[in-house]
Formats: structure tokens, sequence, C-alpha cells
């Protein structure tokens, strides 16, 4: 850990991965924490910046301390010397300085700098001396000072002249005045000029002082001999010998290290390690850092740098599965230091900055991980860079490339097809995991891969099949959650559970078998058996957002919507970049009917996620239901802007084409090919709706009719429904309607076509339950069309003025903006 | 750009322009003029504009952008580098960078990226050792987390030489997902004179119809809790800032007699250069 001590902006700041712990002089008790990238800010105009390697907090801050007396002693001396300063002020001062003075280290330190540069024009000596009357050593400190300053002048005059090609640069002639003053070598100088023995002897200190300063000997001799008689200049080789002794005197002792066993030293340094993953979970990061520091400390001793390094790296890792992507870097960095040309430890660094979103550092050590070998890593890394920034076009080629580049690597396969999956173009995806499966039959990635592809297809079976196949070669707890989801997926909840309970038990230290648990019994209706796993999981994983996600779901869902509110702001709080969760709190806000609140929580998403298209697409849509069609549909343009591979907003704003009755333009945005995508069949649902609105039932039915019979998605099957509902009822077929839409749950529209369809049928307490069901929290774009049919049928409310044309536009209206 | 006298192209780092030496203007404010940024910035504002609309609440959104207009630009330091930015008529308060450069003893190598000029030179380009940067304010003091003395800048001192800018801009280029040297997003920055607009673009999202006037402050600069950023406009002035150019320093009275002292020097220098000294 490196350490910042500055006097003048009075701060100790602790580096440590991402972050920086900040305290001041002025509060020594209270730490602040801040990034990094807060640092600039920080010491802004600081011009006594000290940067120290390996000290502890105490030490720093007694440094702290000590630079802090010495930095205001300085002031409070120029202050007493300043003419324009009042009496009382000057008074004052020398108060304070002579507290600060009993410490000899701030009177040398004082004395080092006056005696470095003449008295401004404006020092009025005459009065500090005056008020230094009870100062034994300032009064004495400004008499020696006011004799010496021809002398001084002298010295400055010729360090001044001093060519700055004699250094690397204008700072290193500063860094060299520093130390001049600092070391006092600049005052014992001025002080020993009369006298020839002194002088010499000063000379040789000021030489040993400066010795590991770069051409030291030359910038003294010459700073020097324009001062010095004749009979000094001799000294110069007696002097250089003194120095090359005092060097000799300085090596260091090499000490043998007690070695163990290796093989102890392996079970050591995993036992250690064991030790510090449950911290890690637990988020006690400073028991963490106080074991890693033992595990390298006996690593130090027994086993070598690339050892220690695996076993941070290691670690690493550890902390990057709890989302604490600082200390991941903090540990790959030591990794990276103690063994510098592991290139594995260079990887480690760059993934840890990837995961901070800190490409350019990523980079640079991506490169660094090529230099050491590690080639085909660091070409991954740059690929992986261009997924992350969104350009998948180049992510695609680059990963392309990756496989012909390294054809014996499974990643470059994997990561190629991951990365089609981004683009929603599967069957490429598939392909190139059917090749990676072929190539590297025992690595499991590429089956757990395709079977995810199989499961985003709604190809369950298949997917199914494959993840067996995998689990039977290696099996890790994606590949039995990914199992165990596709009996979920199905609606076969028992056996999911019991899938997931023999992957929990299996690898109970994975969150994700767990979740998936909890969610299972969420679909099955079991809330608070959910609510209960949910807590649990967060308290085992108190650093994972998900567990905390899913019972704030589960609170939404049972219609605790004041406690899944509080619990998304719970989140939000202790995980400001949650955006997932703040989407959630968003849905909840609409979800309440606050669709103000909503579109504000949305806004504050968009401002702080400008590249989050569910917040964009919340933001439209919430502008959708509130009836802002031109606003939404410039909302979806934007969308489509940010990314053009997101079809949803293409077929929302298509949908709102239809709505306003712009059919042309509709299809203008909608594919001509059958529908192969979940994307696509949404817009399949709008072409059917074309067809319905434009009074081509038959074939609006149709199409509703091979989608339900066809479409693999289970959830996008209602939208469907609703569509044929709306057909059945402008055909005047209610009993069509009143089973199919039975099937249906917690969906509004679906509970307002119901009332139409039971109302026309005369079911009249069906219809009355139904809108029971939608009499609180409706969506704003359906209350007309809830309180017309509830008026007709129910008598509710009293009756409108709209006919059945109105009615069978406003079910077409809904189903459109539902859908799409 | 060209230059207006001579036509010839301007370096997007240049004061003068390299042929005719006419005044070409600031470059981070001729940054914001170009009608990307202009377009960009204006969409952003009809965003704000539909949202508010929707929420009930543009009229407010207007009576935020009107106090804006109203805004300064504030830096806060430790009352010891304010003490010593008014030692003398010659100091000037520079740039990060060139601090270091000048002899801060921060090592030169990257150890730990604190000094990311990367980012800086993405945003400006060849001249970030020129800016310095401050923050928008609509009371009289700043983020005090960075030094308890706030430091006010005379409007007609920066007026033309200063932009805005979204937020700290290592934030925004992980934000944007920006690698150094890539183009950043337009509609992110806006001239000194145009920061009512952007105040607008930016900060809609914390309005809504309760949002009381005296509420502005703290949205328009909001400091972090512990683990969350602070949240304020940034201000890029180029070229170092002179004491001339102090309007007012706000801060607490100190308790302790040793900065007691300071604070009483302070105050004779103040008066030297005419700034107002105002007690918290």
């Amino acid at each position: 850990m490196a350490t910042l001590i500055s006097a003048n902006a009075g701060l100790a700041i602790f580096v440590h991965g991402n972050e920086a712990d900040v305290i001041s002089i002025n509060n020594v008790d209270r730490e602040l924490n801040y990034p990094l990238s807060s640092i600039p800010y920080l010491l802004s105009g600081a011009t006594d910046v000290k940067v120290i390697n390996k000290i502890t907090k105490r030490d720093s801050l007694s440094l702290l301390q000590k630079e802090f007396g010495k930095n205001r002693a300085l002031k409070l001396a120029l202050i007493m010397l300043d003419e324009s300063e009042d009496d009382s002020t000057v008074e004052m001062a020398a108060d304070c300085l002579a507290e600060l003075l009993s410490d000899p280290d701030i009177l040398s330190c004082i004395e080092n700098s006056l005696y470095s540069n003449v008295l401004p024009s404006n020092a009025n000596v005459v009065r500090a001396k005056k008020y230094s009357q009870s100062i034994d050593a300032m009064e004495s400190l400004l008499t020696k000072i006011e004799q010496s300053q021809p002398k001084i002048l002298r010295y400055r005059e010729s360090w001044n002249a001093l060519s700055e090609d004699m250094f690397d640069d204008y700072t290193d002639k500063m860094l060299y005045e520093e130390r001049l003053i600092a070391s006092g070598a600049f005052k014992n100088l001025v002080e020993a000029s009369d006298d020839h023995n002194k002088l010499s002897l000063a000379h040789i200190q000021c030489l040993s002082d400066l010795r590991d300063l770069r051409n030291s000997r030359a910038v003294i001799t010459h700073w020097i001999s324009g001062l010095t008689s004749k009979d000094d200049r001799k000294l110069k080789n007696f002097t250089s010998q003194n120095i090359d002794a005092l060097e000799e005197i300085t090596e260091h002792k090499n000490y043998r290290k007690h070695k163990i066993k290796p093989h102890d030293a392996f079970t050591n340094a995993i036992r250690q390690k064991q030790a510090i993953i449950p911290l890690l979970r637990k988020g006690d990061w400073s028991k963490t850092r106080k074991y890693v520091d033992d595990l390298v400390k006996s690593q130090s001793i027994n086993s070598d740098p690339e050892h220690i390094s695996k076993s941070l790296c290691d670690l690493a890792q550890h902390a990057k599965l709890v989302h604490n992507h600082s200390l991941q870097l903090e540990l790959a960095k030591r990794a990276a230091e103690i063994a510098v040309d592991d290139g594995w430890a260079h990887c480690q660094v760059a993934d840890a900055y990837i995961c901070l979103s800190q490409y350019d550092n990523a980079l640079k050590w991506l490169q660094s991980s090529e230099v050491f070998g590690q080639d085909a890593y660091a070409q991954t890394g740059f690929a992986r860079i261009l997924r992350e920034q969104g350009k998948y076009d180049e992510a695609i080629a680059a990963f392309e490339k990756l496989t012909v580049n390294f054809p014996d690597s499974p990643i470059a396969y994997n990561s190629y097809a991951e990365v089609l999956k981004d683009v929603c173009k599967l069957e490429e995806a598939l392909s190139v995991y059917n090749i990676s499966i072929e190539k590297f039959p025992e690595d499991t990635t590429g089956y757990s891969g395709k079977a995810s592809t199989l499961k985003a297809l709604g190809r369950l079976d298949e997917a199914l099949n494959l993840y067996n196949y995998a689990k039977a070669i290696k099996d890790d707890s994606y590949i039995g959650s990914g199992i165990a989801d596709i009996f979920k997926l199905k609606g076969e909840y028992d056996i999911a559970l019991r899938m997931y309970d023999e992957v929990i038990k299996k690898f109970p230290e994975s969150s994700i078998p767990k979740c998936g648990r909890a969610n299972v019994l969420r679909l099955k209706g079991q809330y608070s058996a959910a609510l209960k796993q949910f807590r649990i999981i967060a308290s085992e994983f108190p650093f994972d957002f998900s567990p905390k996600e899913g019972e704030a779901e589960v609170l939404k869902e049972c219609g605790r919507l004041k406690q899944a509110l509080g619990k998304y702001e719970e989140i939000i709080k202790e995980f400001p970049a949650a955006n997932r969760s703040r989407n959630g709190r968003a849905n909840v806000l609409k979800a309440m009917g606050e669709y103000e609140k909503a579109l504000q929580a949305y806004d504050e998403n968009v401002k702080d996620f400008p590249y989050d298209v569910v917040a964009w697409n919340g933001r439209a849509d919430l502008l959708k239901q509130l009836g802002n069609f031109a606003d939404s549909i410039e909302a979806y343009k934007r969308i489509a802007e940010l990314n053009p591979l997101d079809k949803t907003a293409i077929y929302a704003r298509a949908a709102i084409y239809v709505v306003l009755g712009q059919y042309s333009t509709a299809l203008q945005l909608l594919p001509t090919e059958p529908p192969q995508t979940r994307e696509d069949w949404f817009a399949q649902h709008i072409k059917g709706m074309i067809h319905l609105k434009s009074g081509d039932l038959d074939e609006a039915i149709r199409i509703f009719e091979d989608a339900l019979r066809r479409v693999p998605y289970y959830n996008v099957a209602k939208y469907f429904r609703n569509a044929l509902a709306v057909a059945s009822l402008r055909l005047k077929r209610p009993q069509d309607v009143v089973g199919a839409l039975d099937a249906t749950q917690n969906d509004s529209i679906a509970d307002v076509l119901s009332i139409h369809a039971y109302g026309e049928s005369g079911a009249i307490k069906k219809a009355q339950e139904a809108y029971i069901r939608i009499e609180k929290g409706c969506p704003p774009f359906i209350v007309n069309l809830r309180d017309e049919l509830a008026a007709r049928y129910i008598g509710r409310i009293k009756m409108l003025d709209h006919d059945i044309d109105w009615i069978f536009a406003e079910e077409c209206k809904i189903v459109l903006l539902d859908a799409a | 750009m060209t230059c207006k006298i001579c036509n010839t192209k301007v370096p997007l780092n240049a004061r003068l322009c390299p042929c005719c030496q006419a005044d070409v203007g600031f470059p981070n404010v001729r940054a914001t003029q170009t009608p990307e940024e202009q377009l960009a910035l204006k969409d952003r504002l009809t965003n704000a504009y539909v949202s508010t609309d929707a929420r009930g609440c543009k009229d407010v959104l207007e009576r935020f952008g009107n106090y804006n207009l109203k805004s300064k630009c504030v830096f806060c330091r430790s009352l010891d580098i304010v003490s010593d930015l008014l030692s003398s008529h010659y100091t000037l308060y520079i740039n990060f960078h060139k601090q270091v450069a000048a002899g801060s003893r921060l090592p030169k190598d990257d150890a730990w990226e604190i000094g990311r000029p990367a980012v800086e030179s993405t945003l400006f380009p060849h001249y970030f050792q020129e800016i310095n940067v401050a923050c928008l304010t609509l009371k009289n003091t700043g983020l005090t987390n960075y030094g308890a003395y706030s430091i006010i800048l005379k409007d007609i001192m920066i007026s033309n030489r200063a932009s805005v800018f979204e937020e700290n801009p290592f934030h925004f280029m992980e934000k944007h997902r920006i690698i150094a040297g890539q183009q950043i997003p337009p509609g992110y920055r806006a001239s000194w004179n145009e920061r009512n607009k952007f105040a607008m673009a930016k900060l809609h999202s914390k309005i809504n119809k309760n949002t009381t006037d005296d509420e502005f402050a703290e949205i328009v600069m909001r400091p972090g809790t512990s683990n969350a950023l602070d949240d304020f406009i940034e201000v890029h002035i180029y070229g170092p800032i002179h004491p001339t150019s102090f309007e007012r320093i706000v801060g607490p009275k100190p308790v302790k007699k040793i900065d007691l002292v300071l604070w009483k020097s302070l105050k004779t220098k103040c008066n030297n250069f005419g700034i107002t000294l105002e007690e918290i």
C-alpha cells in the first residue's frame, strides 16, 4: 500500500486497489473513502506531496503531523517577518511558534528554509525579533539569518545560475534544490563558507546527502566551484574517495531464509487461502488484508515469487466473485509486483481494470501480459474490451480472428459464440459452439454455452440433454443450475427444486443455485418461503445483490409494493451501481401507479447509466403508456441509435404507428422473414394486429393461432392470446375468450378483456371479479377502457358515451401497447 | 475550425491561429461550439422538457434554468493552500499536472494512474495541462470534502475561458466506456454562458413538481456519501488562476490558535487583493 502525505492539503491518503482512504489532520479519527480518481482533486494546489511505500497508517499519521508542524512553523515565521501583517497577528504567530520550535526537527526545518533564500524586501526583521524575545531559538536564528544575507545571496545566485542542462529537466533541478534545503546541506554550506575546514566537511556531507541523485557530484561541484577559493578546490578528490567509502558501508547483508519442505509450503498456502475466502465472502476487508499479508509473508520465506503470485491471483478472482473489484485490483497488482515477469498476474490486473471499466489501464496491462507470453489472453482481452464498449461488429471480427490465430484456445471459440449471442445471432452462435465442442470435447464451457443458447431459442429438451452430457464430463454449479433452470422454464417446479437442492449440496459456496431455488419457490407462489430463502442467501453473501433483488421482486409480486420499494432503495443505497435494482425500483413505482415518480426514476437511471437500454426502454414505455406517443417514438428512436441491434425498441415504435393508424410506416420497420428470435415474434404480433385493425380478421386470427401453436417462448404466448381474444370479441364470440384468458395470471390486459368477455356472456360475477383485480394499480392507458366496460357490464360507474367500435379500437390499442 | 481572419485550419489545442496569430478563442470553449455538440445538447434539453412535461414539472425546470444563469464557479482548498495562494502577487493556481511537473514529488511513472492524463488528454487533446478544475454552485460554498475553504471566482475573469462538463472526467470515461484517444460523446459539455441549459439537460431527473427553489442548490452540487460519488457539474477553466480572479473566500473561522493566525493573515491578504472573506 502506498501512502501520499501533504502537509499543505493536511491529508494522508492511503492507496489500495482502486480506492483511497483519506485522513485529514483536522480529524485524524475519521477516515473517508474516495475513488482513486479523486486524488488530483484532493491534492490540487498542494506542492508538497510525498509518496511513501510500505508504511503503517500509524506511522503515516505521525509523519503527517510532523510535516504539518514544519510547514505551519515556516508559515508562521514568514508571517512574523511580513511587514504588511499587523502587530497582533505577529504576536499571535510568535506565541504559536514558541510551542512548535520546542521540537528540534521543526526548528531545524525553519533554519534550513530561511538559509536557502534571501529575505524579501518587505521583511521586517526588527519587529520579528522584538516579538521573538521570549523564544530564544527564534531570536538567535533571526539574528544569524540577518547577518548571513550576503552569503545566502551568493549561494542562491550561484544555484540559480546552474544550467538546466545538468539536470534531467526543470523538475529535476527543483528536486535537487528541495533535497539541498531539507537535508540542511544548503544551510551548512552557507554557514561554513568563511571557514576553510568547515566548508570541506559541509561539502562532503552535501555529496553524501545527495549521492543517490543522478549526476550529483558534478552538480554540487559545479555549484560550489564558483564560490570557493583554490585551496577548497583541492579537497575535491578527497571528498570523492570518502563518498565511495561511505557507499561501501551502507551495503546490506543477506540473510538466509529458513525454508520448509515444498509440499508443506503448498498445503500451508492452501490452508491460508481457505481461511481468507470466507472473509472475502463476508466482506471483512481488514481481516482479509491482514491474512493476505500473513500469506505473503509466509510464502515469501517458503516459496518462489510465482507461487505467491498464483495465490494472490486466485484470491483476486474470489474478490471478483464478491464484486469488490478494487480489492481484486489490489491483490492482482500485488501479485504483479511480487512476480514482475508473471504474465498471468498481468492478465489478472487487466481483468480487474476491465471490471472497473478502466479500459486504458486494462489495455496497458494486456500489452504487458503479451510481452510475458500470455498472447491468447491478451488478444482475447482486447476483443473483450470491444465487446464491453458495445462495439459488437469489431468484437465479432476480433473474436473470429482469434479463432484463426489461436485454433487451440477454447476461450477464443466460446467468447466468439458469446458475442454472437449478444447480438441475437443465435444460430451462428450455435454453429461456433458446435466447432468448440468438436475441437475441445473435454471442455464443458462450450456445452454450457450451447445449452444456454438452445434454452434462449426455446429448445429446452435439446438443452437439457446437452447439460446432462456436460455434467457427465465435469460437473459444476453453472451446469447443475442450468439443468434445474430448464425444469423451471418447463413449469416442472418440483423437479427443478430437487435439482437445485442437489446442486446446492454439491456446491454450497455458490449463490447461483440458491437464488435459482428461491426463484422457483416464488414461481410456485410460495412467497413467504421464497422471501425466507432470499434473506438467508443475502446474509450468506452480503456483497451479492442478486438475492436482495430476488427478495424485492418477491415482495413486488405478492403485492407488498411499499416493502419492495424499500428493499430496492436499500440495495441502491448499498450498491449505487446496481442499475438492475434502479430499474426494479422504477418498475415498482410504476406498479404502484406512481407514474411521475417512475418516469423520474427512469430519467435518473438514464442519466447515471447512459447505455442501459432497459432504463431507456422503461422511459420510452412510460411515455407511451402516458399517451405521449410522439415523445415516445422519439425516445425509441434514441434507443435504436444507442443500440441498432435492439429490435425491441424498433418494434415498439412500429406498434405505436399501428395505434396511430400509420400502417405502412409500421410495416417498414417490421421484418419480412418468418419469426426466429423472441423479438421477431413481437413483430409477428404487430403484423397480426395490423390485419385485425384493418378488418382482415381471418388473416389476423390465422396469424395469432399459428403463433400460439409455434411460439417457443412461453411468456410471449400471452400476447397472442390477448390479441386473439380481441378478434373473438370483435366477432361477437365471447365464449371463445372466457376459458382462454383464465390461463393468464396477473395481467391487466387479460383482466380488462375478461370484463368484456364475461360481461358479454352474462357472467356478471366473473366480470366483477376481473374488475376488482384491476380496480387499483391499473396502467393509465387501460383506465378509460376499464371504466367503459365496467359501466357497460357491471354498472359500477356512470354510463359513458362510447360505442362498440371505440371499444374495439381501445382493445387493439392496449394489446399493442402492452406487447411491444 | 478555421481561422476567421486567414481561413487556415486551427488545431484543436491552439489559442492563436498558427498562421496569422489571430485570437481563435479558448480551445475548451471552442470544443463546445461544434454543430455536433450543440445539436446533442439541444437533444438532451428536449428530453428534459419532454420528461418534465410528462411529470408535470416543466415550469420548475424553467425556474431551475433561470437560477443557473446566476450560478458561480467554486473550488475548495485547505486553509494552508488558500493562504499560500494569496502569499504574493506572483502566485498562480495551476493545473494538477503542471503542479506535478513543477516539482511535486509524485513519481513520473503511473504506478497508481492517479494523474490519469490519458483521460484528460482525451477531453482536452494537447492542452490538458492548461485546464483548471472547479465546480458549479448556486450557493457560496463548494465541495468542502476537498478543503474547508471555498473560493468563488469572479464571473468576468472566467466567462470567456470556462466551459462546463457533465462530471468528474474519470468517472465519465468509465461510464461511457471510452478509451484514451476515442471521441467524447457529444452533448456533455457547454460553454459557461450556456451553463443554464446544461444544468437543465443534466439534472432534470432531480426535479419534480414539489421541488422548491431552495432545493436547487443541492441539486446542482451534492457531496457524495461514503460509497457514492460527489454529483456536480465540473467547470473547466483554461489557464492559471490569479488571486485577483477570486471574488470571495468562504470558510469557517478557525478555533485553534495556530489556525487563527493564518486566518488573520488571510484577512489582511484578502484586503490587499480586494477579496471578500466570509465566515460561516
